[in-house]
């Protein structure tokens, strides 16, 4: 083929998380998976305290890992926004909609 | 060795049987297109026929032409086969016939998991519809409400038959939308930005990315059902607490995307024809880019406005109710962009403009009276009326079914390499025009008179039977004007006017090629430098012509194709009946769910077996050069 | 006509395409992101139900101490997978099939654990015929691990693709995408475990 697009961008391969990088997300990931066993009732870091905050720092820690999953070790982090951009709009529509179904359900429909 | 040009139409070679092969086998998107789009006309016409039933029944007060268990079948299957085996797949169809030509590629990313959602579509549509042989089709309409359709309320067969083949058609839907999407992302010809890529073809990316993540959804729900009625959850018990309500949510959070799954290829398809028939390029191009992205956005976020009635509280309804006023406004945006691309243009009233006009004049008309149902106090009025009805039909019919034929005539020259006849379409358009609105505008009356939708008959004292007997003669010349249309198509295949590669002088890269275009699409891969590359490249050459190329030489050296090697090596997908076989897998794991778990395992053999030889068959067959 | 491909084999034979990127990475992500929608419409039913419906007690169901523990197991294997994509890009074959091999076994302890928990649930009258509850547990969980057993099917395959051949640095990218999925079914474990089990449990 005579000439590529303008968008065209090089691939950059093979450097991405290396095991370095891999260990140390491993262990703020067991960390975090530590905290969130801690807080359930009964637990050692639980106290009744918390009971009113206790859903949102669950989603909280558990979004934590869920972005260090996505940016180390699916590489969002170092791939082209492209592939951010897809996998953020899907989990923005997602988002939305399981929201508002849940609120819909826990005021209106019973 | 050379590939002929005109491939589609080459004369076969071993007789009827390697004929037949090769289209089995074929992974090439204009074969797997014609496929498609044959199989859709089937589909519409049996869907045609069941509604010409319904309205004899309906044309007068206490008829009995039909049983009410025969009429709830067919208005169902009606409606089913119109949203899921008609509108749904006019994306694909449209895609696979022209959307690698517009963007200058040789095929789709993924040639044989094409061929699949071909296959996985074609076995869908004969699982829906299995129920009329097995005992009865699904009967409680086209939106399947959980629980009318859970085992207590619904035993039919027809049922089980239509919850797993729209689970199946799913699959097909989906696959086809992540192949286009990676088309586009990745295989646009050199020069072609988003912003330059034709409408059409930004049309299509829409509709597939809405499939992408409203089919799901769908998918979601249908499983909840089929495990329901099958093994005894009770998702929609609402003895044991369940509750209706998650059907609903759940299929309108796929239904109102759908809705816009449907129409876009017809905003697409205009967007293409009236420009060329008005010689002017589009007006407000990246409005109407924007606007389609509003579209995508915002049409994720009314489902709920097909619940008004179901108690969502103020605050429920006024959010509803207001974005589904928001998403007026991009649709507003590109319908006056029509109107200004012929505004002043030197319009040429060829069949697909005739169908292209009245598709804007229509879909107008069923846009307002959905803007009616925006409002839930109006909607209130209004739900499960015949006014509703014939919101929808002005809309699907009027805009999609009538943009659908503006494409065909537009089109499927291309791939035929042959014309519709003119005289014929001027027939087919007028009878289908007159004839829809003759059948759908007395429903909004009917239907503000109160007669509701879905009911078998009325009694004479209602009134309601001088409206339905007008309406059901506009049915029989709405049906005279398709009748027409198939003769017309089934004649240009023989008899049709050659139609050279460039038959309406058109703007976009298909019509730089011959029809029907070789295998391979592009001799050379074309270089864009803006919109409408194909009418630019034409211009430029009448202003200082290189080489002598005449107009719609797709040899000529224009600036379009850079000079290239002598040969150039095209590499040919090579033809696999394995994704037939996989697709024939999942249709039978499909009726082993229905009859017996020894046919699910013989089902889910074939499938895997055909997924370890997909996985190990060479993708490519060998080098073929273009040129000699 | 030549007959077999070309000496490079496939990489001479895909165009280089307009984002550079590989279509079947492309196709791999659009499919994670539609699936996200799949998993949403499963986890909105569950809680829309629990939060509402009838039920047997969550907390006197789940157990906690093991579930934590499968959790783990599968955040694990994200790492042995996201070090099997890093040593095939780096040409480390050998330690590329340990790491596969490693994945592969912590994805299938991961099904033994959810195996032994749904015949547990069963026991103690937690099914997916009891209540709207439990159906939607069920298929929300059962559908998570059937999308592990795939990826479990997947990666066994790479990993004996690799003794034959099949895997070089130069196609490394079959890792890569199998790699993606495996992620992403992590990621959706991840959410699941904030969600049904720990504040399940927690309130219902």
């Amino acid at each position: 083929m005579a000439q590529r697009n303008e968008t065209m961008e090089p691939t950059r391969e093979v450097h991405k998380a290396g095991p370095k990088t891999c260990a140390l997300v491993a262990v703020v990931l067991a960390v975090i998976t530590a905290i969130e066993v801690g807080l359930f009732p009964g637990y050692p870091l639980y106290t009744e305290a918390l009971r009113p905050v206790l859903v949102p720092l669950f989603l909280l820690l558990g979004a934590g890992k869920f972005a260090l999953v996505a940016s180390f070790y699916m590489h969002l982090k170092y791939d082209t926004p492209m592939f951010a951009g897809i996998f953020a709009f899907g989990m923005t529509v997602g988002a939305s909609i399981v929201i508002s179904v849940i609120q819909l359900f826990r005021h209106f429909h019973f | 060795m050379a590939v002929s040009a005109g491939t589609l139409r080459r004369p076969a070679e071993g007789g009827l049987w390697s004929t037949v092969w090769e289209w089995l086998t074929t992974v090439d998107h204009k074969r797997i297109g014609l496929l498609y789009f044959w199989t859709v006309l089937f589909w519409f016409l049996l869907a045609g026929v069941e509604a010409l039933i319904l309205r004899l029944q309906l044309a007068r007060p206490d008829a009995g032409v039909l049983t009410p268990a025969v009429y709830n079948q067919l208005y169902t299957m009606h409606g089913t086969l119109m949203v899921f085996l008609v509108g749904t797949p006019a994306a694909s169809v449209f895609a696979n016939m022209v959307l690698p030509l517009m963007i200058g590629a040789r095929d789709v990313a993924f040639p044989r998991l094409n061929a699949l959602s071909y296959w996985v579509f074609l076995f869908g549509g004969i699982l829906l519809n299995a129920g009329w042989l097995a005992g009865g089709a699904f009967d409680v309409g086209w939106t399947g409400y959980a629980n009318m359709s859970t085992r207590p309320f619904t035993q039919s067969i027809g049922a089980n038959f239509w919850v797993m083949g729209l689970i199946v058609l799913g699959l097909s839907t989906m696959a086809s939308a992540f192949n286009f999407l990676v088309t586009i992302i990745n295989m646009r010809a050199p020069g072609m930005t988003l912003m330059r890529m034709p409408l059409m073809v930004w049309a299509l990316t829409v509709v597939f990315i809405l499939v992408i993540f409203a089919f799901p959804v769908l998918t979601v729900a249908l499983i909840f059902l089929w495990f329901d009625r099958f093994y005894g959850t009770r998702f929609f018990d609402v003895a044991a607490g369940g509750n209706v309500f998650l059907w609903q949510h759940l299929f309108w959070v796929f239904g109102h995307p759908e809705v816009y799954i449907l129409i876009l290829p017809a905003f697409g398809i205009l967007s293409e024809v009236i420009p060329t028939f008005s010689r002017k390029p589009i007006f407000g191009y990246s409005t109407m880019v924007l606007a389609m992205g509003a579209i995508a956005f915002l049409g994720f976020s009314v489902w709920a406005h097909h619940m008004f009635t179901t108690g969502m509280g103020p605050v429920g309804n006024f959010a509803f109710s207001l974005s589904t006023m928001l998403i007026a406004i991009p649709t507003g945006v590109k319908v006056f962009n029509w109107l200004a691309t012929m505004w002043g243009g030197r319009i040429r009233w060829r069949v697909p403009m005739l169908f292209a006009g009245a598709t804007v004049l229509l879909f107008i008309l069923g846009g307002l009276s959905g803007m009616m149902h925006a409002s839930p106090p109006i909607d209130s009025q209004q739900q499960d009326t015949y006014f509703v009805v014939a919101h929808f039909h002005y809309v699907l019919f009027g805009g999609l079914v009538m943009a659908m034929f503006a494409g065909v005539y537009y089109w499927l020259p291309k791939l035929t390499g042959r014309l519709l006849d003119e005289g014929l379409g001027k027939w087919h358009f007028w009878l289908t025009f007159i004839g829809f609105n003759l059948t759908f505008f007395p429903m909004h009356i009917l239907g503000a008179l109160g007669m509701p939708r879905r009911i078998y008959t009325y009694p004479a004292e209602a009134g309601w039977g001088g409206l339905n007997l007008l309406i059901t003669i506009g049915a029989y010349i709405l049906a005279l004007g398709i009748l027409v249309f198939a003769y017309n198509l089934l004649r240009s295949l023989r008899k049709g006017e050659p139609a050279g590669s460039d038959p309406w002088d058109g703007r976009t890269l298909e019509w730089s090629i011959p029809s029907p275009p070789p295998e391979y699409n592009f001799e050379e891969i074309p270089v864009v430098h803006g919109r409408d590359a194909w009418w630019e490249q034409k211009r430029q050459r009448r202003v200082a012509p290189v080489g002598g190329g005449s107009n719609g030489d797709p040899h000529a050296p224009g600036e379009g194709h850079q000079p290239g090697p002598g040969r150039e090596v095209i590499h040919l997908p090579k033809p696999s009946i394995i994704p037939l076989v996989l697709a024939l897998g999942l249709a039978v794991a499909g009726v082993g769910t229905i009859y017996h778990p020894a046919v699910i395992a013989l089902g889910l053999a074939i499938t895997i077996g055909a997924i370890v030889a997909w996985a190990i068959e060479p993708p490519l067959q060998g080098a073929v050069h273009s040129k000699e | 006509m030549e007959k077999s491909l070309t000496p490079h084999g496939h990489e001479a034979v895909h165009p280089p395409t307009t984002t550079g990127e590989d279509h079947r990475k492309v196709l791999m992500w659009l499919f994670l992101a539609s699936d996200v929608l799949f998993f949403g419409s499963l986890i909105a039913t569950f809680v829309a139900y629990a939060q509402r419906v009838p039920h047997t007690p969550l907390h006197e169901v789940f157990n906690i101490p093991i579930t934590s523990w499968s959790a783990f197991v599968l955040l694990m294997s994200s790492v042995t997978m996201a070090l099997a994509v890093w040593s095939a890009h780096s040409g480390k074959m050998g330690l590329m099939r340990i790491y596969l091999l490693a994945t592969v076994l912590l994805g299938v302890h991961f099904l033994a654990d959810q195996g032994y928990e749904f015949y547990h649930f069963t026991l103690d009258g937690f099914t997916p015929r009891v209540n709207p509850v439990g159906s939607a547990f069920f298929t929300l969980t059962g559908f998570h691990g059937a999308h592990v057993t795939v990826g479990v099917l997947w990666l066994f395959s790479l990993f004996l693709a690799s003794f034959r051949g099949g895997i070089t640095p130069k196609n490394a990218i079959w890792v890569e995408i199998a790699g993606l999925y495996w992620h992403f079914v992590d990621v959706v474990w991840i959410v699941i475990f904030a969600v049904v089990y720990l504040i399940g449990a927690s309130f219902y």
